[in-house]
């Protein structure tokens, strides 16, 4: 007897000529079908219970990145357990929901950077309140694929590095296309990620996250988490720049782990600075995180 | 003029213009993108689009935050502030120094700041903040605000050091929930001018002075950080930016602050911004 494979139920945001909505997406990728009820609802009771609409094409529809609007998003850097030059303990950073982009959008190159840089990283994404005292990992609702743009040509104004420039860079950091509905720990611990630029072979890259019921509690301690929060959660070794060298004008991105739909991105022109800066002649160091 | 944030007696939070000799405010009625660029140099609330007045004994003050808006913040901006590092070789970081608050940090004016139970060595730091009113164009970026207003950038000073970062992270020293007070109201430009201010900026702790200096003594302007934000994160309206603290936290004398304590932050113009320190508690 054969064994059936079970495909994951994906759920995306989309856009009609009227308003934006989630959906769960036909495993053939061609339809979806709008969840009926309120996020705070659908993302706490899981499938069996959605109530869903009608199969509606996927081509009258435009894919957004699968973000509640008025989530928030953090990322954290954890250790690789097998190499040392990870951070210890947890270094936690916010990226503005404005930074996100979806599947397909162009990636912006701001003018002041000409060492852009994109991790591939599992993004966690927040179902419900998270438990202090039972499994905290209990509150995840799904995982999705992110792109963790950086801008490596940042200094240390306080010793550590400027994450805010390194990370926050509006509209360059893609997330999707679709959530896959579960739990996440496999696919941080067990599936490979890699990255593609253009037509070079793809980096794969490595779990970065041990323990993501340490992540999300070291989060909560600090920002209680709501449903609808995104955690970039790190890349493990891998070679950085990607492909060697850094990302380009027009430069194609892509991202893929086992189970999830691939999330590809277009680098777009390289910025003009509205005006000179008295930091434009400097020149930071390069640095990772 | 004065602008406020604020509940009702309906309960909602609105916008409106605080008349502060008359003490009533009259409420805002359009988006805030369609006002705060007329509002930053009107005369008075004539010329805005503007309901009937209520008593302000019958509001609630709440933080300026349009819901959705960003909060950034940079630092070690003053010659004064150096001085609390209490090393000879403290000096101003080549480039500025960036963070972003969530809205969960943001507490209301008179309202009480959570004592993050990730730190011992809770601090103090008043801060002028802007008011973002609209995009940034090619004129000085202080053209595009709103107004300022009175920030207490309360966070922690323990050292946490990991094997890719010698320091502290912002993150866990700056984004905690609940312990960024905003307010009590903005002031607009009209009232400071565009360019780089010039306002007296002061602490106290339990009545006693622990900060004071002046605005004018900001290494890097606010026109400069405006533009340094802008180019990596688009400023929005309702945008919040804080500017660095001046000298006198705690970590100058080793006098942090515990549950109970009341902080009073004045910047000239503006007003002051009064809060208390709560109970140790975990983000809620």
């Amino acid at each position: 007897m054969s064994e059936s494979v079970v495909e994951p139920v994906k759920v995306g945001r989309y856009r009609d000529a009227e308003r934006e909505f989630w959906a769960v997406r036909a495993a053939d990728a061609r339809s979806v079908r709008e969840l009926r009820m309120p996020f705070d609802m659908w993302a706490a009771i899981g499938p069996p219970g959605w109530v869903l609409g009608p199969d509606r094409p996927l081509e009258e529809l435009r894919s957004l990145p699968p973000v509640r609007p008025g989530a928030r998003v953090f990322g954290v850097e954890q250790a690789n357990p097998d190499d040392d030059s990870y951070a210890r303990p947890l270094l936690g950073w916010i990226k503005p929901a404005t930074a996100l982009i979806g599947a397909g959008a162009t990636m912006r190159f701001p003018a002041h950077t000409t060492a852009l840089d994109c991790e591939p990283e599992v993004v966690v994404v927040i179902g419900r309140a998270v438990s202090r005292r039972a499994t905290p990992t209990d509150a995840v609702l799904g995982w999705t694929l992110g792109g963790d743009t950086s801008v490596r040509d940042v200094g240390r104004p306080t010793g550590a590095a400027d994450l805010y420039t390194m990370k926050a860079q509006d509209e360059a950091s893609p997330v999707g296309p679709t959530i896959v509905i579960g739990p996440a720990d496999d696919v941080l611990r067990d599936s490979p990620r890699t990255i593609a630029v253009d037509d070079a072979p793809a980096d794969p890259i490595t779990a970065a996250v041990d323990d993501l019921a340490a992540v999300l509690l070291f989060l909560d301690e600090r920002c209680r988490l709501r449903p609808g929060d995104l955690v970039f959660t790190g890349t493990g070794r891998r070679p950085t720049p990607v492909a060697g060298r850094w990302l380009a004008e027009g430069g194609r991105v892509r991202i893929s782990a086992a189970g999830a739909d691939d999330l590809e991105v277009v680098v777009g022109a390289k910025e003009r600075a509205r005006r000179p800066s008295r930091w434009s002649s400097s020149s930071p160091e390069v640095l990772g995180v | 003029m004065k602008i406020v944030r604020y509940r009702g007696s309906d309960e909602q939070p609105s916008w409106g213009v605080l008349d502060d000799e008359e003490w009533t405010v009259r409420p805002l009625l359009a988006p805030f993108a369609e006002w705060a660029p007329v509002a930053a140099w009107a005369d008075g609330p004539d010329d805005l689009p503007v309901g009937a007045a209520v008593a302000a004994g019958e509001i609630t003050l709440l933080a300026p935050l349009q819901p959705g808006a960003r909060v950034f913040g940079t630092g070690i901006n003053y010659g004064s502030h150096l001085l609390d590092a209490k090393r000879a070789d403290a000096a101003h970081p080549p480039t500025p120094p960036g963070y972003i608050k969530l809205d969960s940090t943001i507490v209301n004016p008179f309202g009480e700041v959570r004592y993050p139970t990730t730190t011992t060595r809770l601090d103090y730091e008043v801060e002028l903040v802007a008011v973002v009113a609209r995009p940034i164009g090619d004129e000085d970026p202080t053209a595009a605000l709103l107004g300022y207003t009175v920030g207490n950038d309360i966070c922690h000073r323990d050292e946490v050091s990991t094997s890719r970062q010698p320091a502290t992270e912002l993150f866990s020293r700056k984004s905690l929930d609940g312990t960024a007070p905003v307010g009590p109201w903005v002031t607009t430009l009209a009232e400071i001018g565009v360019g780089q201010p010039d306002l007296r900026i002061s602490q106290t702790v339990n009545g006693e002075p622990r900060q004071d200096d002046t605005t004018k003594n900001m290494h890097v302007t606010i026109p400069e950080i405006l533009d340094w934000f802008d180019s990596r994160t688009r400023a929005r309206p309702g945008d919040l930016l804080f500017t660095g603290t001046v000298g006198g936290v705690g970590l100058l004398t080793d006098q942090f602050l515990a549950p109970g304590d009341r902080l009073d932050a004045s910047i000239e113009r503006i007003g002051t911004l009064t809060v208390w320190i709560g109970e140790p508690s975990w983000a809620r």
